[in-house]
């Protein structure tokens, strides 16, 4: 169920960069990733400063729910941490950081499934099919920004959404990512992750115009 | 085909919005929107929720101390030696400087099982000696972990760095497993003996530490014994990705 969701968007980007379309920062990372990799944790620091709120804005839209989307956001950067031998610096910090970002947040997703099914198992008395309707968020703990009522409640909308509807809708209309990348890195077929994406936008604009 | 006068069904009009249409049913979708209101604002109604939605913040702050746990449990996780990539150039190291880091690498492989000996060793006299005058605590300790897990159980605050080592191993041991075709037979051999030892210190520790949930010593141990086996599984994936 999403709880306590907390909207307080940073100032430093209140604009939509597409991933891998940032501003060229190459040498900064570099020297910040090569002072992380010898165990620099201030380093570290200031990647995460600067990266954290692309990371936590796209774990919150998927797993609405603010304390899943915490747990997640520091999964994300301790797995960065630990794969800071990995990076090469072909892509940019930002893009890697998300890719690692969206695979664990699919990952969180299926072993929330496996729990929940396990749930359903173990006590009959739930028939919700993988908690797929969920209930609308309530208002405590929205931080509303005095000029962006629509925003909220499209945000709000989102996170009543399915699962499966949800993620699509994130990763194709709010990342940019083409359905062949989504389904690339969600293992669905493109014409399912299709399928989603009009049910996803149906459910928002019935939300919406109510 | 989609016949001119016919009402594009929603998904049609979606698909249109994002370009999946061939060419042929553009034009008759973009006919037909041009001469039907209904669908026209329909098709409109679509494009405001994407814009919208692509005009929503890229970036949301966290709240303010998810840094000072997170930066909490990478100092846990400092020990951890990692690997420094080197370039662009790395996937092509000669043979002559492969050979070099193999036996560079058994070495250090050798040193880790004898660290790890020495570890387990030590857990074990140290859950020998919290067990003496107490044969209930001896006999815990002789318990399968198992059977242990069900009755004390990981302490919770260890449990997500438990899990978070898991998965990162199971990936590295998948590379690894991968790789092993590219690494010397001696190589491969002391890698095995190694991450045996330290599988052993693992379940030791581990099932000292369901005796003694409490134990911060024990906690320390296991999670001495999981960065070993990471470290250890990333040095050798690093040396199958360079020969």
């Amino acid at each position: 169920m999403p709880t306590n969701l907390a909207w307080k968007h940073s100032t430093e980007s209140m604009t939509a960069v597409p991933p891998g379309n940032e501003s060229p920062e190459r040498d900064d990372d570099a020297r910040l990733i090569e002072r992380a990799r010898a165990g620099d944790v201030d380093a570290f620091e200031h990647v995460y400063r600067r990266e954290v709120g692309r990371v936590y804005a796209l774990c919150l839209r998927m797993t609405a729910d603010a304390t899943r989307a915490r747990e997640v956001t520091q999964s994300v950067f301790i797995r960065a941490w630990d794969r800071l031998g990995s990076f090469r610096g072909e892509s940019q910090l930002a893009s890697w950081l998300h890719r690692i970002a969206v695979n664990e947040v699919l990952v969180e997703a299926r072993t929330d499934r496996r729990r929940r099914a396990r749930v359903v198992l173990a006590d009959d008395q739930r028939n919700d099919e993988s908690g797929a309707q969920m209930d609308a968020p309530s208002d405590a703990g929205i931080t509303r920004p005095e000029d962006s009522d629509t925003r909220i409640d499209l945000e709000r909308a989102i996170s009543a959404l399915p699962p499966g509807a949800r993620t699509v809708f994130v990763l194709h209309d709010i990342q940019g990512f083409r359905h062949e990348e989504i389904s690339r890195m969600t293992g669905s077929a493109e014409g399912t992750l299709r399928a989603q994406l009009h049910r996803a936008r149906k459910l928002l604009m019935e939300a919406l115009s109510r | 085909m989609i016949e001119k006068r016919e009402h594009p069904a929603f998904e049609v009009l979606s698909d249109h919005l994002d370009g999946y249409l061939s060419r042929e049913e553009a034009a008759a979708v973009s006919e037909h929107l041009s001469v039907c209101i209904s669908c026209a604002a329909t098709y409109d109604s679509i494009a405001g929720l994407v814009s919208s939605a692509s005009g929503l913040p890229q970036s949301v702050l966290p709240p303010d101390d998810l840094w000072i746990d997170l930066r909490k449990s990478l100092d846990d996780r400092k020990e951890i030696v990692l690997p420094v990539a080197n370039g662009p150039g790395d996937d092509r190291v000669g043979s002559m400087a492969s050979r070099r880091m193999s036996r560079r690498m058994v070495a250090i492989l050798a040193a880790a099982a004898v660290f790890l000996i020495a570890l387990s060793s030590g857990i074990t006299a140290l859950v020998l000696r919290a067990g003496v005058g107490n044969d209930s605590t001896r006999r815990e300790s002789n318990r399968a972990p198992a059977q242990l897990a069900a009755r004390s159980g990981i302490p919770p605050a260890f449990r997500q760095t438990e899990n978070e080592f898991n998965r990162t191993i199971e990936e590295l041991q998948l590379a690894v497993d991968t790789q092993r075709g590219q690494l010397s037979p001696e190589t491969i051999r002391t890698v095995d003996r190694s991450l045996a030892v330290v599988d052993s210190a693992i379940a030791e520790a581990r099932a000292a530490l369901l005796a003694d949930p409490n134990n911060q010593m024990l906690v320390d141990l296991l999670s001495a014994s999981y960065q070993r086996k990471l470290d250890l599984l990333r040095r050798t994936s690093e040396l199958g990705s360079r020969t």
